[in-house]
Parts: structure tokens; sequence; C-alpha cells
């Protein structure tokens, strides 16, 4: 989403003004799901009512059963064909719970948000560098470079920062895979990609709650993502990162990789 | 559209977001991603205190042995904890758990209203995170009923945190009949029990003057067949635990045995036999009428359904010893699925589709094993002197069978991973296990 260099004067404007709404909308976004350092409230609650339906009394609900009337003395073979095709009824194991809907205000925080994707500025701690940026694709013209450390993907647009940022990746990878609690066995967590974004103070504490970006549907997915953010927050604070490169290392995106993993 | 419009449009702030983008030229920006391709595999440190209120100790006692069982949790030792007296209305001090080591807390309050029913407030946090995991769209979730159902709902709130920390849907709000063995070797009496998946509740069905074999539940239901024994011959019953109902099947020529319910409940699958050959049948249990499925001079039995309802597994020694064929649920050709050394018995689909448990006896040794539907995959899970009959929790995860050893017949449990395997929580003595599915 940069400007293409090619474009002449006259037809950059249109190109300026479309990014200028792009930016903008990026900067709502953000404003509006960055996830900021609020205190948490707590939210309501749903009321399930289980069914009673007590067992009979079971020790004398049953007296030796007498065989009952028979339909069929002698079962003659019948010719496969005559079974009607069975249709077929996926029974999933159905989760008991039916909460009679009682929604209550929800907390403030507990959602995690899809934030929008910043590209922070070296040199500028301010917000608007989040939106300042573009996205930018790993690779692209740094043949010579000094590689990132293994598992860590650094871009960068320009400077000498790769050692600082390969060595900050490193760091902050080898946590969280110390404090990524996973089982390969649940079949979700095996398969499942989680991306997930977070910003750091400068003393390394987690500034906000980290925010799952590729959140999918359903159980698996919504457990894979919790399981990622745990990571994340049981791994911070990161205080051995270079405070005079903080601004190559405040914000991340760590991909729990789940087939990686359960290799 | 010109520009100066647009830009009039775009109004001041988004011009200022551009003035500040065109003024902070050819800086150096850096976006870091890291991959992180490994973790810890181990049980996920959960802390659930007691729940305050009435029973709520009891209640968190019953759910922190229903997530240590399953093996996907390490409860965390309550002397550790460092906070204490929590409730639904306050935040935990999450530093505090985040300091022992718990990844996750469950907090939770046990009440009785006005209607002296007994009502259970419970919320989810991740602790390191210091937020709430919802547990419905709410936040938190709330169980009522009467309040000497509390089991029940300890066992409604481990399903759901269960469910919310793995993904996978919960099995403990379950029951287990199984065939209760008492009396001396000589004179054993075999009576059909029931009680909770941990062990709790446990009662007799029926008063042990037949021998009982083989009960079965519904996977819809709570329903079970089984086979009754007596010196008149052999029978199917249906029997509806909710209501102490039970009928006969029919009177069948030759011994009937190994009934199945098929996945939607409407028929039973069983075996006949008459005169050394045994062949498979269903029965569609509205009309009562039934199929033959197989018609071969080999011992076809234990049949089981797909949890689709269009297939059937069942074992057959018409190759020469028992090994695991499937076919069509209305008959027809079979295909053989398990190729390993040993004798293939009491093949059971996993209600998620996914495997077939199957008992394996070889070597002078009985497994526990499951594999794919198609063959493939095949994984021993246990093995021992004597064991045999799996039956499958709703949730696909764990089977539960019994061990016989000179202490007598004993149910275990084993997840499909093989790694967590136990006794099943009932200390006397029982056989042929039936997992229920969850209750409603």
């Amino acid at each position: 989403m940069s400007f293409a260099p090619a474009q002449s004067r006259s037809n950059l404007w249109p190109a300026a003004g479309a990014a200028a709404l792009l930016h903008g909308a990026v900067l709502l976004a953000g404003l509006l799901v960055w996830p900021a350092t609020k205190p948490m409230t707590i939210g309501g609650v749903t009321s399930v009512t289980l069914v009673d339906a007590p067992p009979a009394e079971l020790r004398d609900a049953i007296a030796a059963p007498e065989p009952a009337e028979a339909q069929s003395e002698d079962p003659s073979p019948e010719t496969p064909a005559e079974i009607a095709p069975p249709t077929p009824t996926p029974s999933p194991p159905a989760p008991a719970p039916t909460p009679t809907a009682k929604p209550q205000p929800k907390p403030a925080s507990a959602k995690p948000a899809t934030p929008a994707k910043p590209a922070p500025r070296e040199d500028s701690d301010s917000f608007l560098d989040r939106i300042a940026g573009s996205t930018p694709k790993p690779s692209g013209g740094r043949q010579g470079r000094p590689r990132p450390a293994q598992n860590a993907v650094a871009t960068t647009g320009r400077g000498s920062a790769d050692a600082a940022l390969a060595d900050a990746s490193a760091v902050v990878g080898e946590r969280l895979r110390k404090a990524w609690t996973i089982d390969c066995s649940l079949e979700g967590m095996s398969g499942v990609t989680v991306k997930v974004r977070f910003r750091l103070n400068r003393d390394g504490t987690l500034s906000g709650a980290p925010a799952v970006t590729n959140l999918g549907s359903g159980a698996a997915a919504q457990a894979a993502a919790d399981r990622a953010m745990i990571a994340v927050s049981r791994a911070a604070p990161f205080p051995e990162l270079p405070k005079e490169s903080y601004n190559l290392w405040k914000d991340f995106t760590a991909n729990f990789v789940g087939s990686q993993a359960c290799r | 559209m010109s520009a100066p419009n647009l830009f009039r449009r775009l109004g001041l702030a988004f011009g200022l977001v551009l003035a500040l983008f065109a003024a902070a030229p050819g800086v150096a920006w850096a976006q870091l991603e890291v991959n992180v391709n490994e973790g810890v595999q181990e049980p996920l440190p959960i802390a659930v205190p007691d729940f305050a209120g009435t029973q709520g100790s009891a209640i968190s006692q019953v759910i922190t042995a229903n997530l240590q069982r399953s093996g996907l949790f390490r409860p965390i030792d309550p002397a550790a904890f460092i906070e204490r007296n929590l409730n639904v209305a306050t935040l935990p001090q999450f530093e505090q758990w985040k300091q022992i080591g718990a990844q996750a807390l469950v907090v939770g309050q046990a009440t009785v209203d006005g209607d002296g029913r007994l009502r259970v407030d419970v919320r989810l946090y991740d602790t390191p995170g210091g937020r709430e995991i919802f547990l419905s769209q709410g936040g938190g979730i709330q169980f009522t009923a009467t309040p000497d159902s509390w089991r029940r709902i300890a066992h409604k709130v481990s399903d759901i945190v269960y469910e919310k920390l793995t993904g996978e849907p919960g099995y403990f709000d379950t029951r287990i009949v199984f065939v209760a063995e008492s009396g001396s070797r000589a004179k054993r009496v075999k009576r059909l029990a029931i009680m909770d998946q941990d062990g709790a509740n446990p009662s007799y069905l029926t008063d042990g003057s037949y021998i009982v074999m083989t009960p079965r539940f519904s996977s819809t239901s709570q329903e079970i067949t089984y086979m009754a024994l007596r010196e008149s011959g052999s029978s199917i019953y249906l029997f509806n635990i909710d209501t102490g109902r039970q009928e006969t099947l029919g009177r069948f020529t030759g011994m009937v045995f190994a009934p199945r319910f098929s996945p939607d409940g409407g028929r039973v699958a069983y075996s006949v036999e008459r005169g050394g050959n045994s062949d498979v049948y269903v029965m569609d249990l509205r009309s009562r009428a039934q199929f033959r499925l197989t018609s071969d001079p080999a011992i076809d039995t234990s049949p089981s359904f797909s949890p689709d309802g269009s297939q059937i597994v069942f074992n057959s020694d018409r190759g020469g010893q028992p090994q695991l064929y499937v076919m069509s649920a209305s008959g027809g050709a079979a295909r053989r699925i398990s190729y390993g050394s040993g004798r293939y018995t009491t093949p059971v689909w996993s209600p998620r589709g996914d495997y077939i448990a199957f008992t394996k006896q070889s070597g002078g040794l009985f497994s526990i094993g499951i594999m794919r539907p198609d063959g493939s995959g095949e994984r021993i899970l246990s093995t021992s002197g004597l064991e045999e009959g799996p039956t499958w929790a709703p949730n696909g995860r764990v089977l539960m069978f019994f061990r016989e050893s000179s202490g007598g017949a004993k149910l275990w449990m084993v997840d499909i991973t093989g790694r967590v395997s136990q006794a099943a929580p009932y200390p006397g003595s029982g056989s042929d296990p039936a997992w229920s599915p969850l209750l409603k």
C-alpha cells in the first residue's frame, strides 16, 4: 500500500486520496479495536436450568422382565434389499446445556478484537505510526542482509537494525515456545494456526491485551486462540529486550502453528 | 472525483494523517513476526478453588476430579492457593494465580434461591492474561437445579470448562451401565447396574435372578438394550432407564446376542446363532420387522453402526480367525479392515466417526485398540492378561472397558492417546460397561 514511484505527479493525487481514505479507515479501526488497558468489568451470565428427570426408583423399577409377545418366531432370511436405505443422520453428541438466553452486558475488554495491522515507524511512539505504515511483505530485495533467527521473520524497511530484530525475535520466540501449553491429541489444536498481535511497552511488559487476528469459528478455534493468548501473557514480560531499539520490537505478530508443533 | 474535492470530503483528520505520513519520509520501519513451531505438551494447569456458598466445596471437588481424570488438565493443589474466598462478582487477583502457575481459573458460587432451587454461577478466567474466557455470550453461566442434583451441576460445569479449554465437547454429565458382579466365582451374581461416569450414585437395575450381558446405550436417549440369559434361552431387551419400562424384542429361534442400537435409536442390530453359525440381523423397532444382513457359514457377530447409520462394522471368522469387516447397514458385500496378527473382536464405532475401537487377542494377551474405519492407523491403547469390551464416551475421546484379574473384573478407562489409563472410579467388581450419551 505504498506509493508507486512510477506514478506521475498528476495521478498521484487520487492515489494519495485513496491512501488517506484507507489510512483513515485503519486509524478508525485502530481507535475502535486496539485494546486499551482498561480495567475489566464483570459481564453478565447466561442461565441454564437442568431438566430434572429423576431416574425412576431404580431398584424397584425392574422386576425380572418377562418375555413379551413374540413378533417373530423364526428369523427367516429376508433380502437385505428390503431395508429402507438408511438416512444419514449424523448425530454428534449434543452439548447438553440449553442456555435459556439471559444475555447481559458483556465485559468491556474480553472479546478478542481484530485490530488493524499496524506497521510501526521506527522513530515514533505515537499511535499514529500504526496507521502511517503499511503491511510489508516478507522478502523482496533484501538479499545479502543477515537472516533473522530461526523461526523469526523480521521485515525491515531500511536501516541496520536487522540484528536487533533477529535478537528480539529469538528472545520472544523462545519464550513463547516455553509458554505455549498444547495437546496435540486435540484435533482443533493440532491443525490450527493462531495469529496473535501484541504490543510491548519499553520495559518489555505487554501493552494492552494480546489480540487474535485470525479467529475462526467453532469451539476448537476458540480454544486454540485462548491457549495462544494465554501463552503470550505467560511469556511476557521481556525485560531483556534492548530499550534503545524499542521502536523496532514494540509490535509483534506471533503465529502459533499447531501443525508444526504437532509434527 | 478531483483530488481537492476528495480532500474536502475526507475532512481534517484524514488530511492530518496524510500530512504526517508525508512528513516522515524515508524512515525505517519494522514489523516483527515470529513463528512458534513448538509448544509444551502437558496437561493445562488449572485452579478450581472452592465455590462460594452451599455445597460449593463439594461441587469444586467433583469438577476438579473430573478434569484431573481426563488427563488434559492438571488441577493445582488448593494448598498452594494464595487468594481465598473468591466470588463471581469480583475479579480475581490475577497476579496471585499466575504466580502459582495457573493458566486458567474457575470461580463459582452456589446459592439457594427463593424457590429452594440450587443456583450455581460460574466464570472462567485466563489468569496470565487477566481476562475472562466467556462460557456463554454473556460471559459467565448459571445452572439451576434441585439441590440434590448438585453433582449434575458440577458435571455440567466440568463439561463446559473442558469444552472451552480443549475445543472438544465434554463427557462428564453421563452415566455408565455395566454388569455388577458379586458373590464367589462359582456362584457369581450378575446384575445390571448404573452409576454416574465418576462412580457416584451406583444402583442396581436388575435383581440378579437371571444373567445379563452386553448392555449398550442408545446414543440419543437414556435407553439401553441388553441380552438376558435364562435356562429357557436368551432374549434381547430394551430398557428405558428414566421410566423403568422395558420390553423384549421378541422370541427367537436360536441364541440371540450382542444387540446394539443404530445411532438414531430406531433400529437394533444383533446376532442370532443357530447350529454353530451366527449371522448379523437388524430389527426396525417401530415395525419390528427384521432383516438378515449376513448369510455365510462363518461366525458373524458384534455389529456396530457408523455414526451416520450407513455402515456396520462387525467381526467374522470367515477368513479363518476373527477379523473386523465393514458393510453397508443394509447388508451386502463386506470389506475386511483389520489385517494385524491376532484375533479382532467387539468393534465399536466412535460417536465421532473417526475411529473403531476393538479388542485384540494376540500372543496370549488381550488389548484394547483403535483403528481408522478404513483399517489404517491401528493403535493399541492398553494390554493385559484379559481385557475386552470397549465403550466410547460420547465425545469419542475416552474408552471404558473391563479387565479381569485374580481380583475379579474391574472397569478401566483409557483415552485415545493411550497415555491416560486408569481404573474407573468404581470400587466394586464390574464388566461390560456401556457409556451413555450426554444427559439433557
